[in-house]
């Protein structure tokens, strides 16, 4: 795994989202990258502060309220009937949901756009990745144990 | 008067011989420690591939060359990683769960691949060695023995030295090409080497390893060296395969080989690698020479015909490469042989 599929799958890891050998790849590819650790903890934060957030508590007697006011209202059309049932999921979680998805998107979008437009960059990608897993398994012969091995086996587990 | 005169100049010849003692005497040492000595203690080998380095540290426990434990101690992602080589194989269990598999090939058989093999090119002249000023290793007294690759008379092999005469050996080369250097630490009381580097080409890669906790002659029960209870042993990992057509059936493609293969070459790995797209996976079919090794690879990539255009492999010291496409199809050749020799297996691929 490389630093752009790390970026591209981060959210999938942190939401454990991802197969057993796609989240030992990003575990090592976590464990020898520093820049992409930083932007693991920083989803992961992310992620963790949108679970915290309180949920606003409603006052009392503001669902009977409402419901007053509903029924005095004329019948809504179907899409504005739709709305005013959402409008009861409490507004922070909901914020914090489109904040993480604008992030992902973005980063997301990036990445797409990057990969579509340099082709180079692509195939580049792709001769370094060959470069490297040669090299680890040319050092792995060499390793005083087997624990070279693990080096290129990360994904058969 | 005689007698007394006699045993100082014996004592004196002893010593006299124990301080001349060769590089060749000093490896035969290491290779008897490594062979019979009863040790166990923490290693840490770091990796050093390109402008990575990639860190390993271990428990070991070894029973001369009988039995051997390792558990992966860093990184993380490895930790309860138990690796356990008796009866001639190495066996991988992750603790606590009932599954464990073969290693699919031997690592380094460290006294005789490199330790003997060294006193072997050393002796035959291809190898030169320096003894450096002794160092401090954990405490005890290390000589420094430093081992470089060279021809008599001509400029150092660029891909390390192939067995001796094998054209009479076909089939399988037994050795691995030397690396290109190798510096050894090794303790001057017990002869067991406390910290190595060997450098595999001029400049990369490189692999360090050091013992960083020893304990000589501990008490090693037969459990250690056995796996846990009920856990059964498959023979590879899950993207480990045998043969090409288990590869196959596992991409969804077939797999295209060459029909030109250098003298003595062999098939050592067949591995497949998830990469960051989903849609595809890299199968890596690795080959060894006595020359060097080279790995070929393949990749499908459905609907990005014609965008592939052949990179110039990135700068690697000793390290060439070719890369193409075909259709859907990605190949790439990455080795330590010759340019000429890369393209030619390339040519009978295409």
């Amino acid at each position: 795994m490389n630093c752009r599929e790390c970026e591209r799958y981060v959210w999938d890891y942190v939401e454990n989202r991802l197969s057993e050998a796609e989240r030992t790849a990003m575990e090592a590819h976590l464990q020898a990258c520093s820049a992409c650790r930083i932007r693991y903890e920083s989803a992961r934060q992310t992620y963790r502060a949108l679970h915290a957030l309180p949920r606003a508590k409603a006052p009392e007697g503001l669902v009977q309220r409402v419901h007053a006011q509903i029924e005095r209202l004329p019948e809504p059309k179907p899409l504005a009937r739709w709305w005013q049932g959402w409008r009861r999921v409490a507004l922070a979680p909901a914020l914090g949901l489109t904040v993480a998805l604008l992030w992902w998107a973005t980063g997301y979008i990036q990445s797409r756009t990057q990969s579509a437009q340099s082709p180079d960059n692509l195939a580049q990608q792709y001769a370094e990745d060959c470069l490297n897993l040669h090299e680890q398994m040319e050092v792995a012969d060499w390793a005083p144990s087997p624990s070279g091995y693990l080096l290129t086996s990360y994904s058969t587990r | 008067m005689r007698s007394l005169l006699a045993l100082f100049g014996l004592v004196l010849l002893t010593g006299t011989a124990w301080v001349q003692d060769t590089p060749a005497r000093w490896l035969q040492r290491a290779a008897q420690a490594e062979k019979t000595l009863s040790v166990a203690g923490v290693r840490l080998t770091e990796f050093q591939i390109g402008n990575r380095t990639e860190r390993i540290r271990e428990r070991f426990w070894r029973r001369g060359e009988e039995a051997i434990r390792i558990e992966v101690l860093e990184p993380e992602s490895f930790r309860d990683d138990v690796m356990i080589f008796r009866e001639g194989r190495w066996v991988r269990h992750k603790l606590g769960t009932q599954e464990a598999y073969e290693i699919p090939f031997l690592p380094v058989q460290w006294s005789d691949d490199l330790l003997e093999r060294a006193t072997e090119l050393l002796q035959a002249g291809v190898l030169s060695a320096e003894m450096r000023s002794e160092e401090s290793v954990l405490g005890r007294s290390a000589v420094v023995l430093q081992l470089r690759l060279e021809r008599p008379g001509g400029r150092p092999p660029r891909f390390g030295v192939p067995p001796r005469r094998p054209e009479e050996a076909p089939g399988p080369p037994r050795k691995r090409p030397f690396p290109f250097r190798a510096t050894l630490w090794i303790d001057k009381a017990t002869g067991l080497c406390l910290k190595h580097e060997l450098e595999l080409r001029p400049g990369a890669p490189v692999v360090r390893s050091e013992i960083v906790r020893l304990d000589l002659n501990p008490r090693l029960t037969a459990d250690l060296f056995q796996l846990p209870e009920g856990v059964s042993v498959r023979r590879l990992g899950e993207n480990e395969y045998r043969s090409v057509e288990e590869a196959e059936r596992a991409v969804g493609f077939r797999l295209r080989l060459p029909s030109y293969l250098p003298a003595g070459a062999v098939r050592e790995r067949i591995l497949v690698q998830p990469r960051g797209s989903r849609r595809m996976q890299m199968v890596a079919i690795r080959y060894r020479t006595p020359q060097g090794s080279f790995t070929l690879f393949q990749s499908r990539r459905p609907g990005r015909g014609g965008e592939f255009r052949p990179p110039a492999p990135p700068p690697r010291t000793e390290l060439n490469a070719h890369f193409w496409q075909e259709g859907d199809y990605w190949f790439g050749i990455v080795g330590n042989l010759p340019k000429a020799e890369i393209e030619r297996i390339a040519q009978s691929i295409r």
